[in-house]
């Protein structure tokens, strides 16, 4: 059989001798690629956006609590002696910080209106290494240990009709016992995280007055902040097995939003089901082509195989044509690629209309262009245009030499 | 002289019942090496066809084609091919050359099939070209050649294998008639000095006159052989 | 007819390369339907559930209490109002709510909770509160023999405070006049569940929450449910002028949950621009055919024209050709997707966990078939047809015979 040099010679030509046709079938393969790569780059980033903003928002990367808190949302269920705790999250490496908070419902009346809202008591230093609370003041000052301090959403603001420095009674229901408590706060200060549940729904007093307002000396919530969003993940950490015990439960973000959780997990079948329809439509559409091309090369085929050229020869023709098509295509959709992932990744893609499970997408969505995937799909799609050939470079092989001589078109 | 070709009884039928086509029957034809033949005979007489089976390029529905003493009606698939692409040449009418590979590069091609060394190939296309007249030409695509010069190539290939027999399918039909003529005193002067077979199948009486034999076929069987020693 | 005729003899010339490019456009019409029913299908579902669960389809408050709710802005003469909106063709019912925070009291613990009075009757045709009552009884506008008013208490409010049926209720609040309110009440049902929206409210009758916060003949809130819920914006629309000497504003839901709203037409857009790419390169594909299936046959198209065809006879044919191309695989899309849609609106896909946007909950993908989702993919896959073919079809018309008949 003829030198695979010659099929690589005679492939490459053949397949610029219609350069329109090329041209289109390069531009249908390159497209579909760029289309998977732009999903896939899309999807990590929108994934990231939404752990981003919903871990380092207020949650924290995990987040301890005394058992049973998270069902009930009992304010008897609190983390009794939580000093011991924190000894132990100053020694482990990968908690960067933590910050302890008492949590209960409460009505706040205001002398316009009244709401139904959640307190949080917090040390004021420690949240602002763990939440972005301190830099979504928009008026007035952060939290700094005095009595009468509270800090109010700016739409919780709006409805109760209050400034900086009118008076709010915020009355609780005490854990043991259940005795209802109205302290008086001045708004200290307002802040807006620009999502609803936060700004409406929140307000923030010092851990001492949380403390003392529902009559406890602990905490009901430690949330944590990690090094890296990673050690959420790796449950080999000891710090899992020091901080869950017998009377404490302490869960990661995904554990914490399962919801949140279950949409990222899915959100790896979206790029799945993408490429899988680009790829048929790459396969249908180089098919129908390649068809084409053979069959505007039916004589020359025949002539070839009149001189004595076997029907493989043909096959490998046709699939090294298809290989040389897909190679360009790919490389050109890489290139595209990269361009559009690197100008995605600087400006993002405003989302802000969506909320989903909690999260409100105040952040634009920047790609996210990961290599070996890119090299992985890239090289899907070639295996898909050389396996699209084969169809086709069958029927060329079994064309007879008597077609060398067929006079009319 | 030596046989190069013999037919026996040869026939090829198309369809049946109704729609039965007899294009050849009961052909039986001798050539023997350093002939300079053509057949002719009005449209659908089964010029064609004879040539194709002569060139086993079709396979006959009864009867024999023996060629260099190999029955190739008996033969097919890889043996078939390779035994055309060792022992015949073949010039079509037109779409001859593969367009993608410059003249030089489509003399080569069955040597590159034989797996002749590039030594070798180097020297018989310089050769061969020399013969034809195409010096010079050899970088050139068969698109940036005249008719005339397209045909050439085809010749010079069909040659450098060194075949038994070459086989003409109207070679010059798409060709004015100086540029025929040249190509044809080409042919009878390749013919003269290597004693190469030639075959046409034509309707091209500057072919006829050159010929010095000339086998008529009217309605697939053989009326005439006249030879013109 | 001829042209139909030659059209059609045409395409089924090359079965091969027809029924690909076929293929290719079927793939495209399914794609978009089923990707149109499952978004459409499933936002109706939620739309669905959300107004007929509690929203209504249109509400009406006093000015801007939707933004900025208040127990001072009232609704007065709401009786007046219904009538007149009974009276409609579109409205199915209408129902009148009154809302105040307060703090609820059980065995040993206290709870916040949202105190709504409702009309039984009335809420029980507009909503789907009543089928939502797990145990006990629904809710009456009498007192009891003690003269006690009857409540019914969200699932996880009743747990919390440690409540059953025929428990005491305790609810303290703060009255329109701005006096404390305080009033016992016994619990005659349990509703929802613990992850159903009513799970934290307390359930009062109109006189009921009428006494306790010491109310006169005024509500809150007016919720409309419609025939159809895509009347909503244009009832709204329509009530608006008589309802603004009041100072009364009529929001159709849309506005109500805006945030879903909104998270809803953001989702949807960027699944309209997926389905454009999708569609952009089945177009490629579907060009790539046409052209050269055109550049093929110049011969013929010379011959044509030699004998006497004129030019736009010959762009016709082709565009003819793609049409039946187009209509072919859309009959086809339709047949290979109705059966999927059934499926996914009938059965659907359950989602591992619920998905919460913009305020509301998914657990369901589901599907639908609608007119919407079969005649946008046709219209689509038609229109970008036809624009493709119009280039090649231009280049064939404007063949001379002299050089088509040169070429080979």
């Amino acid at each position: 059989m003829a030198t695979p040099r010659l099929i690589t010679t005679l492939a490459k030509r053949s397949i610029f001798r219609n350069t329109r046709r090329t041209l289109l079938t390069i531009l249908l393969i390159s497209c579909s690629l760029i289309a998977i790569l732009f999903t896939d780059a899309f999807t990590r980033g929108l994934l990231e956006t939404m752990i981003k903003l919903s871990t380092q928002t207020f949650m924290g990367e995990a987040q301890i609590h005394q058992k049973g808190f998270r069902e009930a949302n009992d304010v008897d269920i609190y983390i009794k002696r939580p000093y011991n705790i924190y000894n132990t999250l100053s020694q482990l490496e990968e908690v960067t910080a933590f910050s302890p908070r008492t949590i209960s419902g409460a009505m706040i009346s205001s002398s316009e209106n009244v709401s139904a809202v959640a307190i949080y008591g917090i040390e004021a230093t420690k949240e602002s290494q763990v939440s972005k609370l301190k830099s979504t003041i928009i008026h007035g000052e952060y939290l700094s240990g005095g009595e009468t301090e509270i800090l109010i959403g700016s739409e919780l603001a709006d409805l109760l009709e209050v400034d900086l420095g009118d008076r709010l009674v915020v009355t609780v229901s005490q854990a043991h016992g259940g005795d209802l408590s109205q302290s008086l706060y001045r708004v200290s200060g307002i802040f807006s995280f620009n999502e609803r549940a936060m700004d409406t729904g929140v307000a923030f007093v010092n851990l001492a007055q949380g403390q003392t307002m529902l009559n406890i000396a602990g905490v009901h919530e430690i949330a944590l902040r990690l090094k890296s969003v990673d050690h959420a993940d790796d449950t080999a950490l000891p710090l899992w097995s020091q901080l869950n015990t017998e009377n404490l439960e302490t869960l990661n973000w995904r554990q914490l939003t399962p919801q949140l959780d279950a949409m990222l997990s899915m959100s790896g079948y979206s790029t799945m089901v993408v490429a899988i329809i680009m790829y048929i439509l790459v396969a249908l559409g180089l098919i129908n082509t390649m068809f084409m091309s053979i069959y505007e090369r039916h004589t020359e085929f025949g002539i070839l195989l009149a001189i004595g050229t076997k029907p493989k020869q043909l096959f490998y023709q046709i699939v090294m044509e298809g290989f040389f098509i897909g190679s360009i295509s790919v490389f050109l959709g890489v290139v595209l690629g990269r361009i559009i992932g690197a100008i995605g990744s600087k400006v993002g893609i405003d989302y802000s209309e969506m909320e989903v499970n909690g999260v409100s997408l105040n952040e634009p969505i920047y790609l996210i262009v990961d290599n070996l995937t890119m090299a992985h799909l890239s090289l899907s799609i070639l295996l898909i245009t050389v396996i699209s050939c084969v169809y086709p470079a069958f029927h060329a092989a079994k064309l007879t030499p008597s077609m060398a001589m067929r006079k009319t078109l | 002289m030596t046989q190069v070709i013999k037919t026996h009884n040869l026939c090829r039928h198309f369809g049946e019942g109704d729609t039965l086509v007899k294009a050849l029957n009961d052909a039986n034809l001798t050539i023997e090496k350093g002939e300079f033949t053509a057949i002719i005979g009005p449209s659908g007489s089964g010029k064609s066809t004879l040539l194709q089976l002569i060139g086993g390029l079709d396979t006959p529905t009864s009867g024999d084609v023996i060629l260099d003493g190999k029955n190739i009606s008996q033969t097919n698939g890889s043996a078939l091919s390779d035994f055309r692409r060792d022992h015949i040449g073949f010039i079509f009418q037109s779409y001859n050359l593969i367009p993608v590979l410059s003249a030089k590069e489509n003399i080569e091609y069955i040597m590159l099939l034989q797996g002749v060394s590039a030594e070798e190939r180097q020297k018989r296309v310089d050769e061969i070209m020399h013969a034809v007249g195409l010096e010079g030409l050899g970088d050139r695509r068969p698109a940036q050649l005249s008719g005339g010069q397209q045909q050439r190539v085809a010749v010079a290939r069909a040659m450098v294998s060194q075949p038994s027999i070459i086989l003409a399918d109207e070679p010059t039909a798409n060709l004015d008639s100086h540029t025929g003529a040249d190509l044809l005193d080409m042919m009878k002067a390749l013919n003269e000095t290597q004693n190469m077979t030639f075959v046409f199948s034509t309707h091209d009486p500057k072919i006829m006159e050159r010929a010095r034999r000339i086998v008529t076929l009217v309605d697939g069987c053989i009326v005439k052989d006249e030879r013109k020693d | 007819m001829l042209t139909l005729k030659l059209a059609y003899r045409n395409v089924l010339r090359n079965k091969r390369r027809s029924f690909l490019t076929l293929l290719s456009m079927s793939g495209g019409f399914f794609l978009l339907c089923v990707v149109l029913s499952l978004t459409e299908g499933s936002y109706s579902n939620i739309i669905d559930i959300f107004t007929k669960d509690r929203v209504g389809h249109v509400q009406i408050h006093k000015g801007n209490y939707l933004e900025r709710p208040s127990i001072y802005k009232t609704i007065k003469n709401p009786t007046q109002i219904i009538e007149a909106l009974q009276q409609k063709p579109q409205v199915v019912s209408v129902t009148p709510r009154i809302f105040g925070a307060s703090l609820a009291y059980g065995k040993d613990k206290t709870f916040p909770a949202q105190v709504i009075g409702i009309d039984p009757l009335l809420e029980s045709r507009t909503t789907r509160l009543k089928e939502k009552v797990n145990s006990g009884a629904y809710l009456k506008n009498e007192t009891d023999s003690d003269g006690y008013f009857s409540a019914m208490i969200g699932f996880t409010l009743a747990k919390n405070l440690n409540l059953a049926v025929g428990d005491e209720l305790i609810l303290i609040s703060q009255g329109i006049d701005g006096s404390i309110a305080n009033d016992i009440f016994i619990i005659s049902a349990v509703v929802g569940t613990a992850d159903s929206v009513e799970r934290n409210n307390v359930y009062l009758s109109l006189p009921a929450i009428r006494e306790f916060l010491s109310m006169g003949d005024m509500v809150h809130e007016l919720a409309i449910i419609l025939e159809n819920q895509n009347q909503s914006r244009e009832f709204a629309q329509e009530i608006q002028p008589k309802l603004t000497p009041d100072e009364l504003t009529a929001e159709p839901w849309q506005v109500v949950e805006t945030a879903f709203y909104k998270s809803m037409q953001a989702d949807k857009q960027g699944g309209y621009i997926s389905l454009s790419v999708i569609i952009l390169i089945v177009s490629i594909g579907v060009l790539n055919t046409v052209l050269m299936g055109t550049l093929e046959r110049t011969r013929e198209f010379g011959v044509l024209t030699a004998i006497g065809t004129r030019p736009h006879a010959v762009f016709s044919l082709i565009m003819t050709e793609s049409m039946i191309l187009a209509s072919a695989s859309c009959l086809v899309g339709l047949v290979i997707s109705l059966p999927v849609n059934y499926y996914l609106s009938v059965v659907g896909i359950a989602m591992p966990e619920p998905v919460d946007m913009g305020g509301m909950s998914f657990d369901m993908i589901l599907g639908e078939i609608s007119w919407y989702t079969i005649w946008l993919p046709t219209v689509v896959i038609v229109a970008s047809t036809l624009m493709v073919s119009l280039i090649p079809s231009i280049k064939a018309a404007k063949i001379s015979p002299l050089s088509a008949l040169q070429a080979v």
